[in-house]
């Protein structure tokens, strides 16, 4: 393989890996916040595309309006998710929460599928122009937003978590729930936030990557996969894992397009998350495990 | 025992129910309802009984259709034959795959099993030079008996119905056994089960096995009835279906997964208006129910027993 | 039966929750395990009990090392447990919780139960002959049919005991029995216990409940910061210096 080549498998790995870490660290927060896995988390994602190709084109938004709309939406969205049903099942186990957020899903993408049909949607790159070409491979412009502003926001995020008190207040009901509440911590609103800003991040995702791969109504299980390998590569719970677990899987999938027919792409981003969990069930990097009642020891 | 009276009954109104239908439509309804059926139950015992969530039935419901396809278009085989390999098959894979992959719990468990669906429906698309690829298998011969074939409505409907009854008589059976109540035990606390002697790992695969030999069974039935088989029957959508109509019948409860699987056949049929969107009815359905009562219907159906056993209680 | 518990370390990270853990007892009798909390009593268990590994030393069970081995295997060889928060199921009757402890003892496998073939027929009902007297015994008889997830703390410690008691152990390990019970469920407990030597099965107790076990252990080993201080009957380990030094003294370390 050439050294064009490799470069532009590594760019084409960084530009879908920081799609599914912004998948994984949705799924992060709201795993953080509430021990349910969203199974949404891949709609959020779908929407923001959807949902900003529709103003666009059909409303004629410009498009730095369309995608804040969008993105806007979504997190909304995922405060009612919260209000109605989350917040309000008092009876049920984690599990249960979860199957609504499939029931969810499945409302979601059958929901896009009555309203744009089958079809993949489109919108332009956020800036036009030719692709550059960087020692024989081709760098989109779109891949540039894509990664730099998924950068940014994983940045942006880590601050969060550190150093704003509300982002420390959201670790600390990750670590325990209980004992936070008992320092006065919020954590009904903590949950909220975690559901909003997961919907977000989800649209947002979903915003750059659609002019590069189009939006359709059934991409988001698949993401939602992709994004639960990532940080099941990494280990569920911690923020950096997600990311590096997302950055890894994409590199994975680009490199496997080089050897494998492209039919069996997502097949190889599948078996990765099989294998990384046989192997260490809580993520290579070492994780949080599903929280249960242990024995005193 | 109330249980199989309910059971005779439901079996006696089967059994004269063609004297009154009139279109092959509904025949068609049943026998899919039927299919259902099958597939629910096989998810319920893994589910609902031995706390094992699969996200990935339909691969098992593919596996059992392409063998049932591959085994008598291609090998020339009985299609009694190819019956049998479609539940041995699943079955032996669903225990070889099951004693690695159940050690895992709860999300790590859904994910999985979706990604191995997933990746079974891959199979079933790109392995064209098997499995014919998206236009699949075509021309299956009917299972037959004299002038009774496998593609007729009503023969098929008293074959599919009789059948899930046989399923659903042994899976009420089965939760009452010794072996019924280690998975029951296994399900709240696998530590409990251990320290009474129970083999986890190997029940889980043994229950893992008998739902996806019971997925097979259903896919044999589909592509007898059918007569031909393609991957889009068998995507992530027909698995996640199947779970979220039985958790709107009732997770822990087998007549909970019954109504499930006739929901879910039934309902395409009265919102068919919206065609494949009838997720949309799907979805809903699971989220109000989920959030007024997890137990779903069955649930509701306990809590106004209940209810009136307090009532009688009051008044006595 | 005889018990050798030979050099018991276990370590997690950096910490060593049991450290040159030995003493050894025979039944039928009853045993303590007592120490302040922290002091490494449930890891011990759960070592005899097969859910950890020790990091050195072995456990014996009539000479056979049986530490290492998985909680199915323990049970096979007699040894049955409770558990300090209770693992029921909640959603079975009482009387069907306490069956699954005889679950060896019915075998077959899942073609033999469905069809109630033969074996598994008259297996089954003698189980179900052993657990009603059982449930006579525990006084749980007027529960039976109750779903386990409705009954209160004691009665569902007295379950957890009886479905032990079905696996017919010869050595029969209580964690924190009396914990959370009033005095005069725990008065019936130990009562009960006291009968359990007399039926051929000896006890294990491991308490933080020091007054509980003092009446009815013949043996008390009394384990600090995950070593054992000291081993001998109640008084002599009453009035033992280090076992007064760790239970009211805290030294500043």
């Amino acid at each position: 393989m050439t050294s064009a080549e490799i470069l532009q498998l590594v760019i084409t790995g960084l530009t879908v890996g920081s799609i599914y870490a912004l998948v994984g660290l949705g799924f992060n927060l709201i795993f953080n916040a509430t021990d349910v896995i969203n199974f949404a988390q891949g709609e959020f994602v779908v929407l923001g595309g959807i949902l900003t190709a529709v103003a666009v084109g059909t409303a004629g938004l410009p498009l730095w309006l369309a995608a804040i709309m969008a993105i806007a939406l979504v997190a909304a969205l995922g405060a009612l998710i919260d209000f109605a049903a989350i917040s309000r099942v008092r009876r049920g186990s984690v599990m249960t929460l979860a199957m609504i957020t499939l029931g969810l899903a499945v409302i979601v993408k059958t929901s896009l599928l009555l309203w744009v049909g089958p079809d993949p949607l489109y919108f332009d790159p956020f800036t036009p122009g030719p692709p550059l070409r960087i020692f024989g491979a081709v760098l989109q412009l779109q891949a540039i937003w894509v990664i730099g502003v998924g950068v940014l926001v994983m940045i942006a995020l880590k601050f969060f978590f550190s150093h704003a008190r509300i982002g420390r207040e959201m670790l600390a009901c990750a670590i325990d729930r209980e004992a936070a509440q008992l320092m006065g911590i919020n954590v009904g609103a903590t949950v909220r936030l975690s559901f909003i800003l997961s919907g977000a991040l989800g649209a947002l995702a979903g915003v750059l990557i659609t002019p590069l791969t189009n939006a359709t109504y059934d991409q988001g299980f698949t993401l939602a996969l992709k994004g639960f390998a990532a940080c099941a590569l990494g280990g569920f719970g911690r923020a950096s894992s997600a990311i590096l677990g997302g950055f890894a899987l994409g590199l994975i999938e680009a490199a496997s397009v080089a050897v494998l027919p492209s039919g069996l792409k997502d097949s190889v981003a599948l078996s990765i998350l099989i294998l990384a969990l046989m192997i260490r069930p809580s993520g290579l990097l070492g994780g949080r495990e599903e929280r249960r009642h242990t024995q005193a020891m | 025992m109330r249980q199989t009276h309910v059971l005779l009954a439901l079996v006696l109104a089967w059994l004269v129910a063609p004297l009154l239908i009139q279109t092959g439509g509904t025949f068609n309804l049943f026998i899919f309802a039927f299919i259902n059926l099958i597939l629910v139950l096989g998810l319920s015992l893994l589910f609902g009984y031995a706390g094992q969530i699969s996200l990935g039935q339909a691969g098992f419901y593919g596996i059992g259709a392409y063998m049932a396809a591959i085994l008598t278009v291609r090998s020339g085989l009985q299609p009694v034959l190819g019956l049998i390999a479609a539940i041995v098959v699943p079955a032996v894979l669903g225990y070889v795959i099951g004693r690695p992959v159940l050690r895992l719990r709860g999300y790590y468990l859904a994910m999985v099993t979706a990604a191995l669906g997933l990746i079974l429906h891959t199979v079933f698309v790109e392995w064209e030079a098997v499995t014919g690829g998206y236009s699949g298998i075509t021309g299956i011969p009917a299972l037959a008996i004299g002038p009774l074939t496998a593609r007729s409505p009503v023969t098929m409907y008293y074959l599919s119905g009789a059948l899930g009854f046989l399923v659903m008589l042994m899976a009420l059976r089965l939760v009452d056994t010794a072996y019924g109540r280690a998975m029951r035990t296994m399900r709240e606390s696998e530590m409990a089960a251990r320290s009474c002697g129970i083999p986890t790992a190997r029940l889980k695969a043994e229950v893992f096995a008998l739902s996806a030999g019971l997925s097979g069974l259903a896919g044999a039935l589909y592509a007898q009835y059918v007569g031909f088989v393609s991957p889009e029957s068998f995507t992530i959508d027909t698995s996640v279906n199947l779970l979220l109509a039985l958790a709107i019948g009732g997770v822990g409860s087998l007549w909970g997964a019954a109504f499930g699987a006739f929901l879910l056949t039934f309902m395409p049929e009265w919102f068919h208006e919206l065609q494949n969107a009838y997720g949309l009815v799907l979805g809903a359905l699971v989220v109000v129910m989920l959030t007024l009562e997890p137990r779903g219907l069955w649930g509701i159906l306990l809590r106004l027993r209940d209810a009136r056993g307090k009532r009688e209680a009051k008044t006595a | 039966m005889k018990i050798e518990i030979d050099d018991i370390g276990v370590r997690f990270g950096g910490l060593w929750a049991n450290r040159n853990v030995s003493f050894s007892f025979e039944g039928p009798s009853i045993t303590a395990v007592i120490g302040p909390n922290g002091a490494g009593k449930s890891t011990l268990f759960n070592v005899m009990t097969g859910f950890i590994t020790p990091t050195t030393g072995e456990i014996r069970l009539r000479g056979e090392p049986i530490s290492g081995l998985p909680p199915e295997k323990i049970a096979a060889r007699r040894i049955g447990r409770t558990f300090q928060i209770p693992e029921i199921c909640h959603e079975m009757s009482t009387r069907d919780n306490v069956l699954v402890g005889a679950h060896r003892q019915i075998g077959g496998n899942l073609f033999s139960q469905v069809l109630n073939l033969g074996a598994s027929r008259a297996a089954e009902r003698e189980a179900g002959e052993r657990v009603d007297t059982i449930l006579k015994d525990t006084r749980l008889c007027e529960l039976r049919d109750r779903p386990a997830g409705t009954l209160p703390l004691g009665r569902v410690r007295l379950l957890e005991i009886a479905r032990a008691l079905a696996s017919e152990p010869e050595l029969l390990l209580l964690d924190e029995a009396a914990s959370g019970l009033n005095s005069q469920e725990s008065a019936d407990l130990a009562a009960f216990i006291r009968t359990l030597p007399t039926r051929g099965i000896s006890v294990l107790l491991i308490e933080h409940n020091v007054g509980f076990v003092m009446e009815l252990a013949s043996t008390v080993a009394v384990l600090d910061h995950g070593r054992l201080i000291a081993v001998g009957t109640p008084d002599e380990v009453r009035s033992n210096e280090a076992v007064i030094t760790a239970y009211l003294g805290k030294r500043k370390s």
